[in-house]
């Protein structure tokens, strides 16, 4: 029996390298989120730059929003963007780059600044 | 041999981006920049009093803000919608350099060549072309084009930007366009800011997601 162990390891002892860099590559790996589709239509479709900061009803929303984030999300989640369309409702776009991904956080509000939709998607990379 | 230089280059590469700066990072700088210069330089206050009937002075909808997404942004990698592809190819500027235009040129293990526009000319000819680049081997293994790349947030851009966000007769293109040109000195200041940190090494965009620590 240990004579055959000894044997195995001398067989692949030559590919160590090669186990070890698979076992990094797996490792890795597995640490990956699955990508979440561009979503389409585009959620942001009719919506433009609003002229004035957002109302305090919005603000507060966003910011407990961002509050339920994992710890990792809310250290790099920045306000991005706060949109405005015709008919009196606002989109607020939160940012979250994390291990060189851009994740996008689409939040919508009615016209009385009630939040009714959530939209979050992988959009892209980044590289410093 | 090979098989040990695959597994050194998968286990180094991944290092790599320690040496630039974080987008946080950026993102902390432009807004301190932003703020001193609104402190101590009069015509950059006397500008955002200008303007701020069509762009709020702080807030989510101010020129700072702006700034700090245009820091962030300009180290997309590839974002649909954005022309710059791998725009970190473009972020080095090596002044001694006589061969290679003065950009990256340093690509592991041990190649030379040139690999991006010099982030000088990126920051400041306006839609300035990107490098057409394509990674040649043993390089090819994680990597896609850089090809067919533009600028559209040079400093000649925000310039452009600025005639529109003050000419403009409608509100809504004033607002854009000023949110634009914020966005492009956010961008252009990123590239001032890459120029702090001594670094010629390529970008980890040719990481793959897998390995991306």
């Amino acid at each position: 029996m240990k004579e055959m162990i000894m044997k195995t390891l001398k067989k692949y002892s030559n590919h160590f390298g090669l186990v070890l860099a698979l076992c990094v590559l797996a490792i890795s790996g597995c640490s990956c989120s699955a990508p979440k589709p561009v979503p389409t239509p585009d959620p942001l479709a009719g919506f433009h730059a609003a002229s004035k900061n957002p109302e305090q009803l919005i603000i507060d929303d966003y910011q407990s929003y961002i509050k339920t984030l994992s710890p990792d999300e809310q250290k790099y989640a920045t306000v991005d963007y706060f949109f405005e369309d015709g008919a009196g409702r606002h989109a607020v776009e939160i940012m979250i780059t994390l291990n060189h991904t851009n994740w996008r956080h689409i939040l919508i509000y009615d016209k009385n600044d009630k939040r009714i939709k959530t939209i979050k998607y992988i959009s892209g990379h980044s590289a410093s | 041999m090979k098989t040990r230089f695959i597994i050194i280059l998968s286990l180094v590469w991944p290092c790599l981006d320690l040496f630039g700066h974080d987008q946080n990072v950026h993102e902390a700088i432009t807004v301190h920049a932003a703020d001193v210069a609104y402190a101590h330089s009069p015509g950059f206050k006397e500008f955002l009093n200008t303007v701020s009937a069509d762009k709020p002075l702080s807030g989510l909808t101010s020129g700072t803000n702006s700034m700090r997404v245009g820091s962030h942004h300009e180290d997309f990698a590839d974002e649909p919608g954005d022309v710059g592809g791998k725009r970190s190819l473009n972020h080095f500027y090596d002044p001694l350099d006589t061969n290679f235009d003065k950009g990256l040129s340093d690509i592991p293990p041990d190649i030379r060549g040139v690999a991006g526009t010099n982030s000088f000319k990126w920051a400041s000819i306006s839609n300035c072309a990107g490098f057409d680049y394509r990674l040649r081997p043993p390089a090819h293994i994680s990597a896609t084009d850089n090809v067919n790349t533009s600028n559209i947030w040079t400093w000649q851009n925000a310039r452009g930007y600025e005639w529109l966000g003050l000419t403009a007769t409608n509100l809504l293109g004033r607002q854009t366009n000023l949110d634009n040109m914020f966005r492009g000195v956010g961008q252009v200041m990123h590239l001032l800011e890459d120029t702090s940190q001594s670094r010629m090494s390529i970008s980890p965009d040719f990481i793959p997601p897998f390995l991306r620590s």
